[in-house]
């Protein structure tokens, strides 16, 4: 029929950080790590903020954290011997380093009490997401974020973008705002599809792509496909779990 | 649009991470008029070339021979004397189409010019290109005329065969 490309086979070549680790302090374990945590440092912002850290000190823990953990090459190490999830490995690192961090506070004569937000500030509810709750939905809109971005990337720099444009204008924008979908005889109009079977095509491709970008950006921390269709599984629980809670009370922190 | 992935409720991002599964075809009831004149106007070489390089060669053919001419869908349902082999070739590319599950076409809009071109076989070649059964092929008819989005000339089709009930031909005779 139209197309005989195969829809959305494309590959992006990544670096595992997983692949790398090994040699503690080794320059390209580290710098993937790096990028790592950069794009999902929101979603250990969040999990901090549902510890009820005020922000200006959980800003001053993460820095500290990156600074000490993955600059100085630490979390490398300790990656070298852990066998889980990179987000629950993660999770647990930052755990051990929010006590050690309290202590040191401590010790310098900061009362932990005052690190913390009040409940009647009302900044934090007591009935909001729990924390682990708080880093999954931050971790899964900060990974939503990357796909897409990688998405409208790669097709614009591959001279595709009748595909982005039918992606967003028939599926993306309807489900992120409710837009109505771009009708039909636009799309032919803006992109000039000789056929619908052409038209048809490119949805195809965009729904495979974005199934694959999807994968390929969790490949880039998850061990195995299996692992990856976990993660996807545990996101599509966490949000179901964040969506059935109060909205109002989930966007304020 | 400025994306709103930050913004976005959990609901939405559920919706948002199942978007490379959904199954279906992405076009709705609005569309289906503008995806069935589009269809019409599709080259007939561009479709059924697709179905193999024997009938890429047939159609070249028979639409050279073509008057008045022979360039698309919509020609050949209007066609006073359209060559029964491209209407059966065209036939064979709808059920393909109908079969597949890739929706290269949404089904309604496959399955209206499908009953169309094998009524213009019966209306004017006085020929049976399917082996539906007389009862399963009325309802076809039916259901088509039915379609609010169909547009008028393929409407007439259905309506010239609805005003004059044709005399179906015998199954047997020029099925493809």
């Amino acid at each position: 029929m139209a197309n005989s490309n195969s829809p959305g086979n494309v590959s992006f070549p990544t670096t595992h950080w997983t692949s790398v680790y090994g040699v503690a302090g080794n320059d390209a374990s580290s710098d993937a790590l790096g990028r790592l945590l950069t794009r999902y440092l929101p979603a250990l912002r969040a999990h901090l903020i549902s510890i009820r850290l005020k922000p200006d000190l959980a800003e001053d823990l993460l820095q500290d954290f990156i600074l000490d953990k993955v600059i100085k090459g630490r979390l490398i190490s300790h990656a070298d011997h852990y066998r889980g999830k990179f987000r629950t490995f993660l999770l647990n690192v930052l755990g051990n380093y929010i006590i050690s961090w309290y202590r040191r506070q401590a010790s310098m004569g900061r009362h932990p009490k005052r690190l913390t937000v009040d409940l009647d500030e009302g900044l934090v509810s007591s009935d909001g997401p729990g924390p682990t709750l708080a880093y999954d939905l931050e971790w899964a809109r900060e990974l939503l974020d990357e796909t897409l971005r990688r998405m409208e990337q790669h097709l614009k720099e591959s001279g595709r973008p009748e595909v982005w444009g039918v992606f967003t204008g028939r599926l993306l924008d309807p489900t992120l705002h409710e837009a109505e979908p771009i009708a039909y005889d636009v799309l032919i109009q803006r992109f000039g599809f000789q056929s619908p079977s052409q038209a048809a095509n490119a949805v195809i491709t965009g729904k495979r792509m974005f199934h694959r970008i999807l994968r390929s950006t969790i490949g880039e921390y998850a061990r195995d496909e299996s692992e990856i269709d976990e993660e996807i599984r545990d996101f599509r629980q966490a949000l179901e779990q964040a969506g059935a809670m109060n909205t109002q009370m989930l966007r304020k922190w | 649009m400025i994306r709103r992935v930050q913004d976005s409720s959990p609901d939405v991002l559920a919706k948002v991470m199942d978007l490379g599964a959904r199954e279906g075809n992405v076009w709705n009831e609005d569309d289906l008029q503008a995806v069935l004149v589009h269809q019409l106007h599709v080259p007939l070489s561009f479709d059924l070339s697709s179905l193999n390089e024997e009938a890429g060669r047939t159609v070249d053919r028979l639409i050279s021979d073509g008057n008045p001419p022979l360039r698309c869908h919509a020609d050949l349902l209007q066609h006073p004397n359209p060559p029964l082999e491209l209407l059966q070739l065209t036939k064979q590319f709808l059920k393909t189409v109908l079969k597949s599950r890739d929706d290269l076409l949404p089904r309604p809009v496959a399955a209206v010019l499908y009953y169309a071109t094998i009524l213009v076989a019966i209306m004017r070649c006085h020929e049976r290109i399917t082996s539906l059964d007389d009862k399963t092929l009325m309802a076809g008819f039916d259901w088509a005329l039915q379609q609010p989005w169909l547009d008028e000339p393929t409407r007439s089709v259905f309506v010239e065969a609805h005003g004059d009930r044709p005399t179906l031909p015998p199954l047997g005779r020029g099925q493809g």
